[in-house]
């Protein structure tokens, strides 16, 4: 019997979730995985990529109500019969740690931290998380309004980096950019908006997943070599650093940590001095870059959920390149009338 | 046989913008709340008509109250009353213990008229007259100070009549969370609250008693709470050790979140908001931590919105379709912004009386206010509703039936379902009489000719 | 009303309407459908309101009104 994994974040596009990467690594693995496709828009690439996912449904908005959520998943569920749901947006993490119990009783499985966990990632508690791994996190303030953001942008100075609560950052000159951006970011995902001090130096991502008792299943760590407008992971090399794998699992050991994760940070030129940027509670876009280079973590993670052995080594090569490039795909409107008309392939 | 009808309709396909399933929307519909049909709400008491539920008050309070006063052994809580001071609703809160909290010397006069003694009200506020803190000393109210001028104020106030009398201090502090409400009370960090307890104790007719705050309202962190708490009891500490007296309340004001959406935040509420246990065990675990059993003061809650909001509806009609030139579809109801002063910050959730077919669109929903900003609900996703369409908004318990005014109509009537399953009216609509029953006219504008 | 453009569109039972000419697509629901088709034959807004009133449960006024608001959004995306 094929094991059923449905996967979100499959929209491949310029702001990429990494719902497709997943799936290539699932079908990569030496698992038998029939691989679905969560999406929330009928025009997400991965609906239309028949060859890593299998079949796709189109789900109502995480922002909607949390019973037409549980109800389009009990509908795929009678369908499909999930074994696992990978997550892989951070929008929709709070709803699925929210409803992980419904769906443990429907036997799907999931490997997401815990609201606890969630927390203590925030953004907005970073400094404290940095202080007790023994990094340094970047001068931040949070802003619900244009007054906070003039008090903020004077505390922080210029340039500084605008974020939202949930996805996109920008950097900032001055006060009017500052002001774009807040009321851009503010439009689409509310608040608060994060200023955070512009650091210079070199950004650095592990990836890895968290087994919920302390260990690692496996960690991967990459230099960003050229990155996107939206600050996305274009070209990476692999690299062995010990120093920022030992942080990653300070991370790990320290909350816990369940599921996957993307640990963001940044290494001052002048100084040398490691800053967390970020830890994204969820696989980032590149995590195909992993499995290629013989750290699946997908495969790995829906292995424990499953009670089968799994690998647990992060022995891989450094010197690895990621090309991301860009590709089209010719298809038939029959192929939209389907999926918009009926929610599914 | 004729076919069922549908009304017609046909929609461009946007990329990037959801499609039916991508978009929030609610499918269901309700036919009555707590088992009455909507119908018979409207037939008794015209449309629009609030609605709330005598039974999901005290249920609510009850939780509260129990796992607060399980958690913490002098646990006290008092009624907001600006949050609804309808008197049938004060009156449950006091069948249940609560006290009254009045932030004005008109709340102050309703509480009392409905019976409730001074000593058991708690006066806050940034503005208290002087003849109202005369009347509130005389009668042994707790009274919470804002300002060196008022305290100067209650100085006079308490020495007009001969008193020595007890205040608490409203306070303000960093806990994290912005916007930090400062504008009220005395602040902690820059010692002007050690100041004004200085200036207190050094009163020949004022003594401290109390200190107060009320960090903001809907906060969604409870980490807040745990900061307000450390930073109250270290304040009460350190004045306990140097003017040695013994503090007996500390309040911690209201705050705690509704189910109800707010506007700008992504995520339905059932998944941001945290749930109230988690308010109430930031204040009381922070205070048994913090606190030596011998050293507990009475503890105070004046939680507002968390107790009502849930309990409360406004049924409304729908009076007209009409869509507007650039295609989207908008409503006009009987109940605008003049009842609906939380339209401003929530997006309420919209239910519809029956179960309508037809191809679900993004609404407005706009009042019958002669107004442009008379938007009840920016965009709600609806199959087309025929005139007379009963909506059900809600929640609707606080600060609607308080902050509502009489603008160009009447406001309608407020009933309350009773435990029994009942109907009462505790607020009957308003007439001609009740509005113009303080104007006066000047004896030489009394007669026109037209 | 210029009803030359309904004949090019691709309409599909599912309510699916696809344009080739400027390649947007509709959905459309099953009463949608049938005024297209009483469009296409050439029907006139009138004839179209009272066939709607013989084959469907409904009312002179709501069906005047929903008809008029239809054949307004065809408009407004240049259908018609
Ligand atoms: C002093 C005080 N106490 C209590 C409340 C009730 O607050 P809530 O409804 O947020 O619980 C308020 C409301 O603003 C208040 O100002």
């Amino acid at each position: 019997m094929k094991i059923v994994v449905a996967v979100s974040g499959i929209n491949a596009v310029d702001n990429p979730g990494p719902g497709t990467g997943i799936c290539k690594a699932l079908k990569e693995s030496d698992l038998d995985i029939r691989t679905i496709g969560l999406a929330y828009d009928a025009m997400e690439p991965g609906v239309y990529m028949d060859n890593i996912i299998d079949k796709s449904y189109i789900m109502p908005y995480p922002s909607g109500s949390r019973e037409a959520f549980i109800e389009r998943i009990k509908h795929i569920h009678s369908v499909e019969k999930i074994d696992v749901i990978i997550s892989a947006l951070d929008a929709e993490l709070p709803i699925y740690m929210d409803i992980e119990p419904v769906l443990q009783e429907l036997g799907i499985k999931m490997l997401i931290p815990t609201k606890e966990m969630f927390k203590t990632r925030d953004k907005l508690r970073l400094k404290e998380l940095a202080e007790t791994i023994g990094v340094k996190a970047p001068e931040y303030r949070s802003c619900t309004s244009i007054r906070d953001l003039h008090d903020s942008t004077e505390n922080v100075g210029f340039p500084c980096m605008v974020k939202g609560p949930f996805y996109e950052a920008f950097k900032a000159n001055n006060i009017s950019e500052a002001e774009g951006y807040f009321h851009k970011i503010a439009m689409a995902w509310g608040y608060p908006i994060i200023v955070q001090k512009f650091i210079t130096g070199d950004e650095y991502d592990v990836i890895g997943c968290g087994d919920g008792k302390g260990n690692d299943i496996g960690v991967f760590a990459i230099r960003k070599m050229t990155i996107t407008k939206l600050g996305k992971v274009w070209n990476a090399v692999s690299i062995k650093n010990e120093k920022l794998i030992e942080a990653t699992r300070k991370v790990v050991k320290g909350l816990s940590w369940r599921g996957g994760f993307e640990f963001e940070v940044l290494v001052e030129s002048s100084s040398q001095d490691i800053y967390v940027l970020e830890i994204n509670p969820r696989f980032p876009a590149w995590v195909y870059f992993a499995a290629g280079c013989g750290i699946n973590l997908p495969e790995r993670m829906v292995k424990l959920l499953l009670n089968k052995e799994y690998e647990t080594n992060s022995n891989y090569d450094s010197g690895k390149l990621m090309i991301r490039f860009t590709n089209e795909m010719i298809k038939d409107i029959k192929d939209f009338e389907q999926i918009s008309t009926t929610g599914e392939t | 046989m004729k076919k069922e009808y549908i009304k017609p309709y046909i929609k461009k396909q946007t990329a990037g913008i959801m499609n039916k399933f991508g978009v929030s929307y609610n499918k269901g519909h309700r036919e009555d709340i707590l088992g009455i049909p909507i119908g018979n709400f409207t037939d008794k008491f015209g449309s629009p008509v609030f609605v709330l539920s005598e039974k999901l008050i005290r249920e609510r309070y009850r939780k509260i109250y129990s796992h607060f006063s399980s958690k913490y052994p002098k646990a006290k809580m008092s009624w907001s009353y600006k949050t609804n001071y309808l008197d049938a609703v004060c009156s449950i809160m006091h069948q249940e213990g609560e006290t009254a909290e009045v932030v004005s010397d008109f709340e102050y006069q309703k509480a009392r008229r409905l019976g409730v003694p001074g000593n058991k009200i708690i006066y806050n506020g940034p503005y208290k007259p002087i003849e109202s803190l005369k009347v509130a000393f005389q009668e042994g109210a707790m009274v919470n100070l804002d300002n060196f001028d008022e305290l100067i104020k209650a100085e006079d106030a308490a020495k007009s009549i001969n008193k020595k009398v007890p205040v608490g201090i409203r306070v303000n502090m960093d806990t994290g969370v912005y916007p930090q409400w400062s504008r009220f009370g005395f602040n902690i960090e820059n010692n002007s609250a050690f100041n004004a307890v200085k200036r207190i104790q050094h009163s020949e007719n004022l003594y401290l008693e109390g200190i107060h705050c009320h960090i903001g309202t809907f906060m969604l962190d409870p980490n807040a709470y745990r900061e307000a708490v450390k930073k109250v009891v270290a304040l009460m500490r350190k004045i306990e050790i140097m003017f040695k007296i013994n503090i007996k309340y500390l309040d911690f004001g209201g705050g705690f979140p509704s189910m109800n959406k707010l506007k700008g935040t992504y995520l339905p509420p059932e998944v941001s908001v945290p749930p109230v246990e988690e308010f109430i065990d930031a204040v009381a675990d922070t205070l048994l931590e913090e606190l030596k059993p011998d050293e507990y003061p009475d503890v105070y809650l004046e939680t507002g919105r968390s107790i009502i909001d849930e309990a409360g509806w406004l049924i409304t009609s729908v009076d007209a379709v009409k869509r507007l030139p650039d295609g989207t579809k908008s409503y006009i109801i009987d109940a605008g912004v003049n009842l609906l002063y939380t339209s401003t910050w929530y997006n309420y959730k919209v239910e519809i009386d029956r179960e309508l077919h037809g191809a679900y669109e993004n609404s407005v929903i706009y009042g019958p206010l002669c107004m442009n900003i008379d938007v009840v609900v920016e965009s709600a996703f609806l199959p087309p509703l025929p005139i007379g369409t009963r909506l059900i908004l809600s929640p609707m318990g606080a600060y609607n039936v308080t902050q509502w005014m009489q603008f160009i109509r009447y406001r309608p009537a407020v009933a309350m379902i009773m435990e029994d399953g009942s109907l009462e009216e505790i607020r009957r609509p308003e007439t001609l009489d009740d509005v113009v029953g303080p104007e006066r006219i000047p004896e030489k504008l009394k007669k026109f000719e037209l | 009303m210029d009803r030359d453009k309904l004949s090019v569109l691709a309409i599909s039972d599912s309510g699916f309407i696809f344009d080739p000419v400027t390649g947007h697509s509709y959905t459309a629901n099953a009463t949608g459908l049938r005024i297209f088709e009483l469009l296409k034959e050439d029907k006139s807004e009138d004839e179209i309101k009272s066939i709607l009133m013989e084959e469907f449960e409904t009312t002179e006024d709501e069906v005047s009104v929903d008809v008029d608001d239809f054949i307004e959004n065809l408009k407004k995306y240049f259908l018609v």
